[in-house]
Parts: C-alpha cells; structure tokens; sequence
C-alpha cells in the first residue's frame, strides 16, 4: 500500500481544487463545476441577450474552452468564467447590433426571451423588469445578484471604478424595482 | 434616489465594518437592508431550470472542435503541397530560360504578363491609413496611437486607401503574422475609399502570456504580399497603429 494516499475530490470542494483534480485527468471535478455554474451562467446571458439558445450556447462554448484550454482561469474561477463569458455575451451583442430586431406585437415578449419562457405572473413580472433596466446597469445588477461577483471582481470584468458600483447597482435596483411594479 | 445609502442591499463582504455596525444596530436600516437584500434574490436562480445543457454537450462541442482542427491541419499540409509543386515547376522553367538565354516574357515592353500576380488597374498604391474603433455594448469610440482596449471591448479595424492595390493588415508586434485576410493575401483588392474587413474578421486578445502591447500594421501593395518567413515584401506602402490591450 503506497505510503502518499491521495485524496479524492469531492463535490463541495472549491473550484481551485476541482479544476487542479481536472487537470490531472479526473473527469468527475469537471462535471461537478459544471454543475455549479451552468445555471448562473444561462441565466446571466440569457438575460443580457434575451435569447435561450444564445445563452445556453455561449455556457457550451466557455466550458469547452475551459477543455480545450483555450482560455486558463486566473485567481478566482469564478471571475475568470464570468470574464470570459461575459465577453462571449459582449460580442454576440455587437454582431446582431445592425440585425434587424426580431418582429413581435407591441407587449408581446419576444421568441426565446426569459419572459416569454416563464410560467407564472410573477417570474414574467421579474423578467419583464430585468429587460426593462438599460444593458449597462444590467449587467452590473445580473454580475452581482446572478454571477455574485463581489464589487472588487465586477469592477475588473467590466474594468470601471469600484467605488461608483454601489451607486449603480443602487441605481439598477431602483429600475428593477420599478420595473416590477409597473 | 438617494446616494448616502446606496451600500444597502450589498452582501456582508461587500460592507464596511461602520455599515455592518449600522445595520445590526439600526432596525429601520436593517429593514431597508433586508428589503434590498430580497430583491436581489429574484435574480439569483435562471428563468427556467427545465432541460438544460449538460456535460456530455461540452464534451461533444470540444471533440468536434479538436476534430476540426486537426483537419485543419491536414488541409493546410495539402495546401502547401498544392504551393509547392507549382513554385517547383516554376523555378524549374526560368532555369530552362537561364539555359536558352531566352527573353523574359515580362522584359518585353507589349507583353501584359505580370510576375507574382495580377495586376491591378488604376495606378496602384499611393497612400494608406489605418484607424481602429473599439467597441463595445454601450458603443464605440476612435482608438489613436497608445490607445488603451479595456477589457468588454472588441477592436474594429479600418483603412483608408488612395490608389489601387492588395491590402492586408498585419500584426507585426514579434515577427510578422498576417491578421486579415485570414489567408490568400490576394483576396482583397481595394480602390479609393474606406475599407473595412469583413465580420469574420475577428481581433484575438492577446492572452495571459502574451505581450499587451501591439502593433498592428495596414500594408498596401501593387501585387498580393505574400509574407514569407515572417520577411516584409518590397515596395509595399504601410500604416502602423500601435495599441494596448488591458
């Protein structure tokens, strides 16, 4: 019996140590990160972008890139995944800017939009309010409630001030409010 | 909308000691807080949880991307035969001419036949200019020399040419690696006027490792430059824009 057992991974390890069990060629670790984040992750781009199949196509593509090593986590996986993700989610946008916008009846939520996704009056009043509030502060209010980026990892994926954040997600909670009572 | 409590709603780590005090020992602020502090929590969970992706997806999408690179790569070995043989059969008739102390077809003032390439009507080359915009959700502003990229950013490339000729543009920060066209540097002919790469055209931020600081260089040519081993071709005109990347 070798005298250095090692230690197995288990689900509830952080993401540093499931990524370094990955590495070395345990493929259980990846599926548990996976897990982990896939549902913040689609929720993320799915209401950035108003699009399902964009946003669960964008998740695929970063983990496959995590595979491919195509991009490498730095400190936080966390923060790195977003980053990337969030730039993912960046680009989509700026390749549809001169599509012209799908066609829907006034108040009538578009195809493949979480509004039109969810089941009850309450979800759409939340979803509705989301798509309500402008793509910047969005994406400030979704990194920290969807993501739970600290404002230290928000202002470095969207590379702003960090003492202006409270201010703006003050702000976009003031229009997701509003939003929602409307 | 007040801004003297705008920290309301924030996660514990998020708040200083003084506002943790402050909402322990206030109960109209830690009202406040909490209220906050829900309406976050409307968005910690995606729209619907039904029929997501799973891992075998990922999976699947790096196997056929890994699969498409190496075809990737076994296309480009065929395509360097396809080169090769050509310049062999090439080089092999001028050496003939060499022998037969013939008259080059191109040193005879009435032949059209031009050496490298077509040529391109209209006087070729005589100015170039390459600007870049950065763009991102909220929009886009002109990039100068030095200009920073932040991270949300792409880069978008444009170029404005006086003349006529081939145009690439090139990265030419260690060595020179052609950016656009992605391959045949024929494939772009260009007259008078702003141009501008396609959208497949897409500007990889450098990595990790990679240095931050890049130049990036618009070259217009009376004939295709085909960059050999890295070495610029002659008689190109060129602009060069160097950039950062944060």
């Amino acid at each position: 019996m070798s005298l250095f057992m090692t230690r197995k991974a288990t689900p509830e390890e952080p993401d540093e140590v499931l990524l370094e069990a990955f590495k070395k060629g345990d493929r259980a670790p990846f599926l548990w990160l996976f897990d982990r984040y896939r549902d913040s992750v689609i929720a993320y781009v799915w209401r950035m972008c108003g699009r399902r199949d964009v946003a669960e196509d964008i998740c695929i593509e970063a983990f496959a890139g995590l595979v491919l090593r195509v991009w490498k986590p730095e400190d936080s996986f966390r923060e790195s995944l977003t980053s990337v993700v969030h730039q993912m989610c960046v680009t989509h946008m700026a390749r549809i800017a001169n599509e012209p916008p799908r066609s829907a009846g006034f108040g009538v939520p578009l195809p493949g939009s979480p509004e039109e996704a969810v089941d009850t009056s309450e979800k759409k009043a939340t979803e509705l309010a989301v798509a309500s509030v402008p793509l910047g502060y969005r994406a400030v209010l979704l990194l920290y409630y969807t993501m739970e980026l600290s404002l230290d990892q928000i202002s470095r994926v969207l590379a702003c001030d960090r003492d202006q954040l409270p201010l703006q997600l003050a702000y976009a909670r003031h229009l997701f409010r509003r939003g929602r009572a409307l | 909308m007040s801004n003297d409590k705008t920290w309301l709603g924030l996660r514990v780590e998020d708040l200083s000691i003084e506002q943790r005090e402050q909402i322990a020992n206030d109960a109209s602020t830690r009202a406040a807080h909490l209220q906050e502090v829900e309406l976050g929590r409307l968005l910690e969970l995606p729209p619907v949880v039904a029929e997501r992706p799973n891992v075998n997806d990922v999976f699947t999408r790096s196997s056929y991307a890994t699969q498409a690179f190496s075809k990737l790569g076994a296309e480009e070995s065929r395509r360097s035969l396809v080169v090769t043989l050509p310049l062999l059969f090439l080089v092999a008739i001028l050496w003939l001419y060499t022998l037969l102390g013939e008259e080059w077809p191109w040193e005879s003032p009435n032949n059209a036949v031009v050496p490298g390439g077509v040529p391109v009507a209209g006087g070729g080359p005589v100015s170039v200019k390459l600007d870049a915009t950065a763009k991102a959700i909220h929009g886009e502003r002109p990039l100068r020399a030095g200009s920073v990229i932040e991270a949300p950013e792409s880069l978008q490339f444009k170029v404005q040419v006086t003349g006529t000729g081939y145009l690439v543009i090139l990265d030419v920060t260690e060595g020179v690696q052609q950016i656009y066209p992605s391959r045949d540097p024929s494939s772009w002919p260009v007259t008078d006027g702003e141009q501008a790469p396609d959208r497949s055209m897409r500007v990889q931020r450098p990595g990790a490792d990679d240095e931050k600081v890049r130049k990036y260089r618009a070259m217009l040519c009376e004939r295709p430059p085909w960059v050999v081993d890295g070495a610029m071709p002659e008689g190109c005109m060129f602009s060069d824009l160097v950039l950062t990347w944060r």
